[in-house]
C-alpha cells in the first residue's frame, strides 16, 4: 500500500522540474506555422476577376464583380467573404492564379453579431497590409514581384 | 469601472471611476473593489464561466484541447460542467442537426439565469459546409439567443480562447449599462 503512494508521488515529483506547458495567449501571440490557414488577405491590384475562387469554393462564400477598364484588362470591384460559412479550407488560394487572395494568421475574428462576419474588400485589403506590416514581406511575394518586374521590362 | 486595455488577461486591471489608473491599480492589488453591485457582479460573473459541456463534432475536439493544460481555460476560471443546471454560458461546439435542435433549447431552458451562448465553428454559426444540407441547422441563432460567434472549421484554441474573451468583455459592458447588439 505504501509503495503504491510513494509511486504516485514520484510521478508528481518528476514533473516539478519540467517547464511549463501552457501558452499564455492573450498575452502572447502564437507563433503559427507559416502554412497556417487563418483569415484571408487580399490585394485588389492583382486580382484579374477571373472567378475561379468563386467556382471552387465549397460553401460559395465568395461573391465578386469586376469591369474591363480603358485599358482592356479586368478590375475587380467588390469582393466579399462571407465568414459565416468559410471553412478556410484554402481552394481559393490555390487556384488563383496571380495570388491576389492569400492566407493569414489572423484568426481573432469572433463577434457578437453574424452580419459584422460579412467581409468586403476593404476589410481584406487592410488586413493584408497589416499582415504584411507583421510578417515583413513573404520570400515567396517577393519572388512573385521580381517576376511581374521582368515581366514588364520585358514589354 | 473601464477596462484598462487587454480583456482576458488572468487578472483583468479594472478602473475604477473617480480614481487615477495608479489608484486603481493599488485598490485592485490590495483586494478592494469600488462599484455599483451590479458592476461588481458583472466583474464576478465574468471571471467564473462555467460552460456547459457540449461538443457536438470536430469543434469539440478543439473545445477539449482548449480545456487541456496546453491552452488551459481554468486560467480565466472557466471550467467544464457536465450538468446545465451548474452552468452560465453554453458552448454551442459543432453541427447542430434539425434532430438535435430541440435538446439543445431543453438543454439552454434548464440553465440558470444569468446565461449566456456562444456559437463556436461555421457549423453552429450558419451551417458551414452543411449549408445546402436538408437535416441540418443553419445556425443555433434559430433555437437560442447567441451572444459571441466565432468562425473557423474548426476555431483554433487560441481563437476560442479570443471568443471567450470578448464574452467576458460583453458581460461587463451590459453590466455598465451599455447595450451590445444581440442577434
Amino acid at each position: 500500500m505504501m509503495f503504491g503512494l510513494l509511486k504516485g508521488l514520484g510521478v508528481t515529483l518528476r514533473q516539478i522540474p519540467k517547464k511549463n506547458v501552457t501558452l499564455q495567449y492573450p498575452d502572447v501571440k502564437p507563433d503559427w506555422p507559416d502554412r497556417f490557414r487563418g483569415v484571408h488577405k487580399f490585394y485588389p491590384e492583382k486580382c484579374i476577376v477571373c472567378n475561379q475562387c468563386a467556382r471552387v469554393c465549397p460553401t460559395s462564400c465568395i461573391s465578386l464583380s469586376g469591369t474591363r477598364g480603358e485599358d482592356k484588362k479586368m478590375h475587380i470591384e467588390t469582393y466579399d467573404i462571407n465568414f459565416e460559412i468559410c471553412i478556410l479550407c484554402d481552394l481559393c488560394t490555390e487556384v488563383c492564379p496571380t495570388e491576389a487572395i492569400q492566407m493569414t494568421d489572423t484568426f481573432e475574428l469572433a463577434e457578437y453579431s453574424r452580419d459584422a462576419l460579412f467581409k468586403n474588400i476593404e476589410w481584406l485589403a487592410e488586413n493584408g497590409r497589416q499582415h504584411d506590416a507583421r510578417k515583413g514581406k513573404s520570400d515567396d511575394q517577393a519572388n512573385h514581384d521580381a517576376k511581374a518586374a521582368d515581366k514588364a521590362g520585358e514589354q | 469601472m473601464d477596462l484598462i486595455k487587454g480583456y482576458g488577461r488572468q487578472q483583468p486591471l479594472v478602473e475604477f471611476e473617480g480614481f487615477t489608473p495608479q489608484e486603481s491599480m493599488e485598490l485592485q492589488q490590495g483586494g478592494v473593489l469600488v462599484g455599483a453591485l451590479e458592476q461588481i457582479k458583472g466583474w464576478a460573473r465574468s471571471n467564473s464561466l462555467w460552460p456547459l459541456t457540449f461538443g457536438l463534432a470536430c469543434c469539440g475536439i478543439e473545445m477539449m484541447g482548449t480545456g487541456a493544460s496546453h491552452y488551459d481555460l481554468d486560467r480565466f476560471g472557466i471550467f467544464f460542467r457536465a450538468t446545465p443546471r451548474q452552468a452560465d454560458v453554453m458552448i454551442v461546439a459543432g453541427t447542430v442537426t434539425k434532430k438535435m435542435g430541440p435538446l439543445l433549447k431543453r438543454l439552454y431552458e434548464q440553465m440558470p439565469e444569468p446565461k449566456w451562448v456562444i456559437a463556436m465553428g461555421s457549423c453552429a454559426t450558419a451551417g458551414g459546409p452543411y449549408i445546402r444540407s436538408y437535416s441540418v441547422v443553419k445556425g443555433v441563432d434559430q433555437y437560442v439567443p447567441v451572444d459571441v460567434y466565432i468562425p473557423g472549421c474548426p476555431p483554433s484554441p487560441p481563437a476560442l480562447i479570443y471568443g471567450l474573451n470578448i464574452l467576458q468583455d460583453k458581460i461587463r459592458m451590459e453590466a455598465k449599462g451599455k447595450r451590445v447588439p444581440r442577434t
